[in-house]
């Protein structure tokens, strides 16, 4: 006879931010986007809660029951660029006894496969685990719903069992479903989410993610003395190490810890350079940006302009709030670039770099999601 | 929620019926034994007072919530433990179960043979689909009573309760069906 009570005394709707979305309060103008999500055929068949909304004035109605239930807490998703809501994530059956809660999510029809469960889902488990000091989230989607147990399995929800005949779905049919949860102990306490590659357009330029074929050029472009001069990893000696830089480049993305792109000419696609995002870190929302340029296409704006598209991708579709980069002070023209994209001069750091003729200070630079637009010429 | 009718269900040698204060005693003795202290604690203070208030309150099923029956030797009428029907939910159709066996009944088939009664009566009476059991994983007793029951095993929640020990324990999920086979 154990009791499972759900109580909380959650009231308010904290706003919480992810990687390109932010999590807040329903608004009543989301009420036809509410509308449109629950009426799609994908919400009908997986979430039942929602079945029941046919009319603005229901989504008015199930926004405010949501937003007043306090054993609740249910957030609008909307894009961190637009503002458009483009689904929904929450936490219920709150059981304060023993920490835990489920959640639930959906994301509207126009916005799917772009990674935005995922990325709701984390930022409300790390909204949990966090601030909450919840120490277990359960996710429970019907056995069919395979694009949930994806979910489910890339957020770091450890698949538990199948509960058999468990949920009515409203359509007069008993689903099984999957058990999955996630523990506050769990190794790497927030999910990094491993990424696709995205390409970024930068007027002239584009950033495309590194191929395998680039291996040649790469390999090339490195040999320049003037890159390895302030890149100690730098130049690579063979084929193999080249292949192996880019097969590390692929791993970055996959386990989300960081982006890496070429830099190419948009229209003849020539390489011109190496723009890369690392150590992205969810919690403090900052990553550190590297660049170099090849010898042939220096004094023409690329690397402030690959810096530039680069670390507003970081702030508007990772939700990064500040991006970093230091370079060593005898590197003149990495202060340039560092102070046409924008990045403010914060300090001198000592002896932070190891160059091969030894130890060498480093400038920092920063800029943050807050500061002013920079307009490059 | 639609109040649940006191029925009295017999089991062979066992008679299932909604708790009376007057066995208060013998349940007051049974939720002593540290074994029912640790896995399915009952009120916080444990007195005649508060146990008699917890008989009423389990035969109190006017909230549809839960059906709870004292577990009896149906000859000599004493008191050998509890089943317990919560959580009911009766337009998802399902429900949670949970146990207890006096010291003094124990490895006598007394709560697997009580599951399986009320079990029946819920999927009958009530028109349920569904029922749960939750158990700590190093509660292997209770484990053995589930299978016994027709409780399937379907999975191991990790440090999922809080137990009377005050420590998180991964739990087994054991759940049986209107349709499955009887034990």
């Amino acid at each position: 006879m154990t009791a499972r009570t759900g109580v909380s005394t959650l009231r308010k709707t904290p706003e919480v931010r992810g990687e390109g979305l932010v999590l807040g309060p329903w608004r009543a103008a989301d009420a036809a986007r509410v509308l449109e999500i629950a009426t799609d055929p994908a919400t009908r068949a997986w979430s039942p809660s929602m079945r029941p909304l046919n009319t603005e004035a229901d989504a008015l109605t199930w926004m405010s029951e949501r937003t007043a239930n306090a054993d609740r807490l249910d957030w609008a998703v909307r894009d961190s660029a637009s503002g458009l809501l483009i689904g929904r994530v929450g936490l219920h059956r709150f059981d304060p006894g023993c920490r835990s809660a489920e959640i639930g999510y959906g994301v509207h029809p126009a916005h799917r496969r772009r990674g935005v469960a995922l990325r709701a889902v984390t930022a409300a488990t790390t909204h949990a685990f966090t601030t909450l000091n919840l120490a277990r989230i359960s996710l429970v989607h019907a056995t069919g719903n395979s694009a949930s147990c994806a979910v489910a399995s890339a957020g770091g929800f450890a698949f538990e069992g199948v509960e058999r005949s468990s949920l009515d779905h409203g359509d007069g049919v008993r689903h099984d479903m999957h058990r999955h949860a996630r523990l506050a102990t769990d190794a790497g306490a927030v999910p990094r989410i491993g990424r696709t590659p995205v390409a970024i357009n930068a007027g002239d330029l584009a950033l495309r993610p590194w191929a395998p074929e680039d291996a040649e050029q790469l390999l090339a472009a490195v040999a320049d003395p003037l890159i390895a001069r302030w890149n100690p990893r730098l130049p690579l000696p063979d084929i193999d190490a080249a292949r192996g830089w880019l097969a590390s480049k692929a791993t970055g993305w996959a386990g989300g810890e960081a982006c890496s792109w070429k830099v190419v000419d948009a229209a003849t696609g020539e390489l011109r350079g190496s723009m890369g995002l690392r150590c992205i870190d969810p919690i403090d929302r900052a990553a550190v940006a590297s660049y170099w340029t090849v010898a042939g296409a220096r004094g023409r704006g690329v690397a402030p302009a690959a810096l530039t598209a680069a670390t507003e991708w970081a702030f508007t579709e990772l939700g990064m709030h500040r991006v970093t980069l230091a370079h060593v002070l005898a590197n003149e023209a990495s202060c340039r670039v560092a102070t046409k994209a924008g990045f403010l001069l914060e300090a001198t750091i000592r002896d932070s770099c190891l160059l091969r003729d030894g130890f060498s200070d480093e400038h920092l630079h920063a800029r943050l999601a807050s500061d002013p637009r920079v307009g490059l010429p | 929620m639609t109040p649940i009718e006191h029925v009295e269900i017999a089991a062979g040698r066992l008679q299932l019926r909604p708790p009376s204060d007057s066995e208060a005693a013998d349940a007051l003795a049974m939720l002593l034994d540290p074994d029912i202290a640790r896995w399915n604690a009952g009120p916080d203070r444990l007195d005649l007072d508060e146990v008699r208030a917890w008989c009423r309150r389990g035969a109190d099923w006017s909230d549809g919530g839960h059906a709870t029956f004292s577990v009896l030797d149906a000859t000599s009428g004493r008191l050998l433990g509890n089943v317990s029907l919560h959580k009911i939910d009766r337009e998802q159709q399902d429900a949670e179960i949970g146990y207890r066996v006096a010291p003094w009944a124990r490895g006598q088939g007394v709560a697997s043979a009580g599951v399986a009664a009320v079990s029946r009566w819920a999927f009958g009476a009530l028109d349920l689909e569904r029922i749960e059991a939750y158990h700590a994983v190093v509660n292997v007793a209770s484990c053995r009573v589930a299978e016994k029951a027709g409780y399937l095993f379907e999975g191991t929640l990790r440090q999922s309760y809080v137990y009377g020990d005050k420590r998180r324990h991964d739990e087994h999920l054991h759940a049986r069906l209107a349709g499955d086979p009887d034990p």
